[in-house]
């Protein structure tokens, strides 16, 4: 056991660091990088790194206040159609990141049908903004049974509606008649893509808290009440040192997670478990942040109004807290109280 | 990152597993447990038995009668122990503290003559730092040794008080002020005090857990100048070294596991159907619990490496303790009265013991606000350091 980062997973957080600063096109920066493929199976062209290199990406997305949740939503895809020999042309392009792949209706239930001629009708929830080849999309048939569909968006049967979220930009998918594919996944594919998609959110959510607490860290140095920096109030320190505090351990958890998962162990209501926590811990860090800034904090365009906002909807993306908890309880005599087997 | 832990470590979970569950081990707990002495119950006998299979102290040094294991042996030790319901606090005070102080900090000889014996249950060890005045604020100490006129040793004179275990500990780890100089950090010099030694008293103070507190003076005792511990004015430096060792959170993160598990039993136990609450509630204490767990190792792979860090260790006390006491508390809170009852297959109600030990975990070996000082001094000011 090594609870250190490790030099690869460091030099990952380093480049992702590094491609945020840059100014061109956020996603052909991280492409440059291997990213989206870098965690995605090495049977689809992907470098097979598994989730351990993956969240340090998403990690520093979230830190960077740039989580892009298009690049999560194509992994997940990815992932959902590894071995299927489903649209490998257009997997190609999406793992060079030329394009995004999405699901609908999958993280939350959107009412999608599929008629008796196979084509799919209905709105997508909110997405994250992006150029969609290709989605994976939780449908009803018309005989009352729900599965995944394949769909290629084509503009005349899928049209796309800019919306927002908390003043974040989003999309939705509008499908009139979108020819869809029916897809014969295996329970357990479905539910270790959908488990890896969680420590992935997991991840960007607690990187999103760790930039709030470091906002919050620097403008309680720096903004001076009563004649001394406001951290020098006990009752500023004390609650940014028990987030901090919280903040590691959800850290060491997401990278022992995600270590399970890459050596395909792990309990199955783990990653809800992590994601739950790392979406409340989020919300409380970017609630204090904004408490510590106090008004200013309030302006349109504060860091720590964005990291509220972006913290809010990313925390809620894949189903509210209250929700994840009800995935992330098993029943007691699972519990699987021991450390180490 | 990588959490694999060592075949090592699965073999050495397995024999002690095996040890404690041995009819002897059995035997020697029922007496601890019957509390004969009207007190906590002397826990040497068993520690004397379990010793002489050189578990107790497995990630030392071979020739300081450890095994070499790295720090995920001491996990697991800790782990069965409270399992298999065996009192660790004399045995956490003795080794895993002052044993590993010594082992940092300690010259060759003492290292020699103290650390096999230790490892071994021949020889318990308590720490007296809080006197009545001064609790957490430690370098406030009164207690005083002044040189003996003919020149051989030290005579302690004042009080020590709120300490755990005194009355089963042989030698007692003593901070003491010897020179009133200027710096309250100076002038503080630690002895280890043989506890049978003349005019040394100790008197228990029930307290609302099970475990009794102890009241200590020293009248006018007498100690050679071998029992000073480091140098002569050199105690602060090595309380804080102790800090790291102590405050790791391992003894409270292993004691919120079982109480988790047992409340988790509780649950459905006879039939009952937990409801959605209580399982989310459950689930919630569970992913602290691991965090609690990690942030334990990563406290322990440190001091393992010799990298003493005081806000790591503290962050992990703080974190671990509040962990336990919240599970103590949302047991109570979840299963009302009932938790007052025993649990079946152990000797006594667990969780009632653990509810009223609840409120003193934040508050012993660094109440939770000064840990958070530390963690605030450390990873908030502008020249401190970041993690992530």
């Amino acid at each position: 056991m090594d609870l250190r980062i490790d030099p690869l997973q460091a030099r990952l957080a380093e480049a992702v660091d590094t491609a945020l600063t840059r100014t061109g096109d956020v996603y052909a920066e991280l492409a440059a990088l291997g990213v989206p493929g870098l965690g995605a199976p090495q049977s689809l062209g992907g470098l097979g790194l598994g989730l351990s290199a993956d969240i340090m990406v998403n990690a520093r997305l979230g830190h960077g206040l740039e989580p892009l949740g298009a690049y999560r939503e194509t992994v997940l895809v990815l992932e959902l159609l590894e071995e299927t020999g489903v649209a490998e042309p257009l997997l190609e392009e999406v793992l060079k990141g030329q394009r995004h792949a999405a699901t609908a209706g999958v993280h939350t239930d959107t009412g999608l049908r599929v008629d008796a001629e196979g084509r799919l009708w209905g709105d997508s929830e909110h997405l994250p903004v992006g150029d969609f080849g290709l989605v994976v999309a939780r449908a009803t048939a018309h005989d009352g049974t729900t599965r995944p569909y394949v769909v290629t968006p084509d503009p005349t049967t899928c049209a796309v509606e800019t919306g927002s979220l908390l003043r974040l930009p989003t999309v939705r998918l509008r499908f009139s008649g979108a020819r869809a594919e029916a897809l014969d996944l295996p329970a357990e594919r479905w539910s270790r893509a959908l488990d890896a998609a969680r420590v992935r959110q997991a991840a960007v959510l607690l990187g999103l808290a760790d930039r709030a607490l470091a906002v919050a860290r620097s403008h309680v140095n720096r903004r001076v009440q009563y004649g001394s920096p406001l951290v020098n109030l006990q009752t500023v320190s004390h609650g940014l040192a028990r987030l901090v505090g919280e903040a590691d351990g959800w850290r060491l958890l997401l990278h022992e997670v995600a270590w399970h998962r890459d050596q395909g162990r792990g309990n199955p209501a783990d990653a809800a478990r992590l994601l739950a926590v790392a979406a409340e811990h989020a919300l409380l860090c970017t609630r204090k942040a904004l408490q510590l800034h106090g008004v200013r904090g309030m302006l349109a365009h504060s860091t720590a109004a964005t990291a509220y906002r972006l913290a809010s909807v990313e925390a809620a993306r894949t189903g509210a807290p209250a929700v994840l908890w009800a995935r992330a309880t098993p029943h007691p005599a699972a519990t699987g109280l021991t450390s180490f087997r | 990152m990588h959490f694999e832990v060592p075949e090592s470590t699965v073999a050495f979970e397995q024999e002690v597993n095996a040890l404690f569950s041995d009819p002897e081990t059995r035997r020697l707990l029922h007496t601890v447990r019957s509390r004969a002495d009207h007190m906590d119950g002397d826990v040497r006998d068993l520690y004397r038995h379990l010793g002489r299979t050189g578990v107790l102290a497995p990630s030392w040094p071979v020739p300081y009668g450890g095994r070499d294991a790295d720090f995920t042996a001491t996990v697991v030790l800790l782990e069965q122990m409270v399992s298999h319901g065996i009192p660790q606090s004399l045995y956490y005070i003795s080794v895993q503290i002052v044993g590993s102080l010594i082992l940092q900090a300690g010259t060759e000889e003492q290292r020699r003559s103290l650390l096999p014996r230790l490892a071994s249950g021949d020889l318990t060890a308590c720490i007296l730092f809080t006197e009545p005045e001064h609790g957490s604020d430690l370098a406030s100490v009164t207690t005083h040794a002044t040189p003996a006129a003919d020149g051989s040793g030290w005579v302690i004179e004042g009080r020590k008080t709120y300490n755990l275990k005194s009355a089963y500990a042989d030698v007692a780890l003593c901070a003491v002020r010897t020179d009133s100089g200027n710096s309250r950090y100076e002038g503080i010099t630690l002895f280890l005090v043989p506890l049978d030694t003349p005019g040394v008293s100790v008197r228990p103070l029930p307290s609302l857990a099970d475990e009794q507190f102890h009241d200590i003076r020293f009248s006018q005792v007498r100690v050679g100048k071998d029992a000073v511990f480091g140098s002569v004015g050199a105690g602060w430096s090595l309380i804080t070294r102790m800090f790291a060792a102590e405050r790791n959170g391992l003894d409270y993160y292993v004691r919120a596991r079982y109480w988790l598990e047992l409340a988790a039993d509780r649950l459905v136990a006879d039939g009952r159907q937990p409801t959605g609450s209580e399982l989310a509630g459950l689930a919630r204490h569970q992913a602290r619990l691991d965090a609690s767990r990690l942030l334990t190792c990563r406290a322990l792979q440190s001091l393992h490496e010799g990298q003493s860090d005081i806000a790591q260790a503290s962050l992990a006390k703080w974190h671990c303790s509040e962990t336990a006491q919240g599970i103590a508390w949302w047991a109570f809170e979840t299963l009302g009265l009932d938790l007052l009852e025993p649990e079946p297959g152990t000797d006594g109600p667990v969780l009632e013991a653990a509810y009223r030990e609840a409120p003193g975990m934040t508050i012993s070996g660094g109440a939770s606000e000064v840990l958070l000082d530390i963690v605030a001094g450390a990873r908030l000011l502008d020249d401190s350091r970041t993690e992530g």
